[in-house]
């Protein structure tokens, strides 16, 4: 418990640094834009079609189990807006953060740690630059911006997916599909959604980042730092999906009807 | 000479451990200096202490003139810019050139701001490729590696370019961590040639951190041999190879062994 808890404060003493690093003049070489850009591509160029796949598939497998639910209830036409909320509130950013924490936040941790072994790192630091500008904020603004778009683009996907397993299994009309989402799923929803995604983006590139960078012992180290990048990924993950699960129920609470 | 590294009386300890007990002794400008002894005996601390990334638990470091406690973090950063670091590995980054490598410090934030604090603009492209092809001209390496990534050139040059890279932004120290562990008797050979070669011709201090005796008595000023926290010796190649401290005759008959072997009479 006392490791975990002093991960926690390592952790948080790293978020500042790098939130602070990332609010400063951009001084980086090449540009912070430019890095940011690259490191956006290599996000998708290694995650777009896992999310997409798997998208289809989470949306199908709703679309199944809510099937036999809302068979029994008569009540098919309501598919479109039950799958669309699950997906959206709950299923979508949880699955599409492990996905990354597997495929982004496991390459991080892996390369950051293998630049900090080889005395990449300190090399950069010799040379006059700031590693954390110039190695992690372009990282981590990629990966949390990266994860907000790719929960969109998985949320249409496994909708896609969901309507095909509904037509198929129980004959619900696509258009019928569709109406019913605004039903269960309004701007609340959506807005609950996007602000796990983005939570969960924090989690995944601070954790990986923060694994990557201090990591130390060769490539046993390297190996260490990719292990409980993913452990304290998917633990922080869980935790911050009970917590912010319990912040937007009350926060609905409080404005219902406003929405 | 001008010293340019001093340390006064400084210890370090590392909980109970003590690495560096008392310890002083002065470098001087342009000199090469070896700092001996077995693992763990505190040279990569000694290092540390240099570029200021440690600081002793009391007495004080002294480069350049500059007592390292007394510099706020942007005096540090102009000391270390001054201080080029050749690592125990190339440490170049991957995901660049050769080119982009070796020109790393000449774009860093660092450099480009001591320009121009002293009143210079930022080396224009032309300059940084000029510069480039300077320092791989003095680790005799030739431009049809420019454009290669570090994995695509061997092991040995990757420790040139490493050493270009720390050579372009014009360090007045220069700071080897066992710059020939793990290279092959000709390489560790030419390497050695190198720092002997590239301190005389810029006429930088050298301190090279090493467990290598035999590389010492080939190319250093100085000899410096840390044992259990102190300065176990301290002086010319001539002076350590009169010196009889078990310790130094052990390091010695081994390294004097190897000499004899490459350089046969």
């Amino acid at each position: 418990m006392s490791s975990v808890l002093r991960e926690m404060g390592s952790l948080a003493l790293f978020f500042k640094t790098v939130i602070h690093a990332s609010l400063q003049k951009d001084r980086s070489q090449g540009g912070r834009a430019r890095l940011i850009r690259e490191q956006i591509a290599e996000v998708y160029s290694r995650s777009f079609w896992t999310v997409v796949f798997s998208g289809v598939f989470v949306g199908a497998i709703l679309a199944l189990q809510f099937n036999a639910m809302l068979v029994d209830y008569q009540a098919t036409s309501l598919m479109g807006g039950i799958t669309a909320s699950a997906c959206i509130r709950e299923v979508g950013p949880l699955i599409i953060s492990f996905l990354l924490a597997g495929k982004i936040g496991a390459y991080t941790a892996a390369e950051l740690g293998t630049m900090r072994v080889t005395e990449q790192i300190d090399a950069i630091e010799c040379l006059g630059t700031n590693s954390i500008e110039y190695l992690v904020v372009p990282r981590f603004i990629a990966i949390v911006s990266s994860a907000v778009l790719l929960l969109v683009v998985g949320l249409l996907v496994s909708l896609g997916g969901s309507m095909i397993i509904g037509s198929l299994a129980s004959g619900v009309n696509p258009l019928q599909f569709l109406a019913s989402i605004p039903r269960f799923a309004g701007l609340g929803v959506f807005g609950a959604g996007m602000l796990k995604s983005l939570a969960y983006g924090f989690i995944v590139a601070g954790v990986s980042c923060h694994q990557g960078y201090t990591a130390s012992g060769g490539a046993r180290g390297v190996g260490r730092a990719v292990t409980w990048a993913a452990i304290y990924t998917n633990l922080y993950i869980v935790l911050a999906n009970f917590f912010l699960g319990q912040l937007i129920e009350g926060f609905s609470i409080l404005t219902e009807g406003l929405f | 000479m001008r010293e340019v590294i001093a340390f006064r009386s400084c210890s370090k300890s590392f909980g109970k451990r003590s690495i560096l007990s008392d310890v002083s002794f002065s470098i001087a400008q342009g000199e090469i200096v070896f700092v001996l002894g077995r693992s763990g005996m505190g040279k990569s601390v000694t290092l540390k202490h240099i570029i200021g990334v440690m600081k002793p638990d009391s007495g004080s470091v002294e480069v350049l003139g500059k007592n390292l406690a007394a510099l706020d973090g942007r005096g540090l950063s102009d000391l270390r810019r001054k201080c080029g670091m050749v690592f125990q590995q190339p440490a170049l980054l991957d995901s660049l050139t050769v080119f982009e490598n070796v020109s790393f410090g000449l774009r860093s934030p660092e450099f480009v701001q001591s320009r121009r604090d002293a009143g210079l603009k930022p080396l224009s492209e032309s300059e940084i490729r000029a510069r480039v092809l300077e320092v791989l001209g003095l680790v005799r390496l030739g431009t049809e590696i420019l454009d290669k990534r570090p994995p695509q050139i061997s092991y040995g040059m990757q420790k040139r370019v490493s050493l270009a890279r720390t050579l372009a932004p014009g360090p007045e120290i220069l700071l080897f961590d066992e710059p020939t562990t793990g290279l092959d008797p000709i390489t560790t050979q030419s390497v050695n040639q190198l720092v002997r070669e590239l301190s005389r011709k810029l006429r930088v201090t050298a301190v090279v951190v090493s467990h290598d005796m035999h590389c010492a008595l080939q190319i250093a000023d100085q000899i410096l041999v840390l044992d259990d926290a102190k300065i176990l010796a301290k002086g010319s190649v001539d002076e350590i190879k009169q010196s009889q401290e078990p310790l130094l005759i052990e390091f010695l008959s081994e390294a004097l062994e190897n000499l004899r072997e490459v350089e046969p009479a």
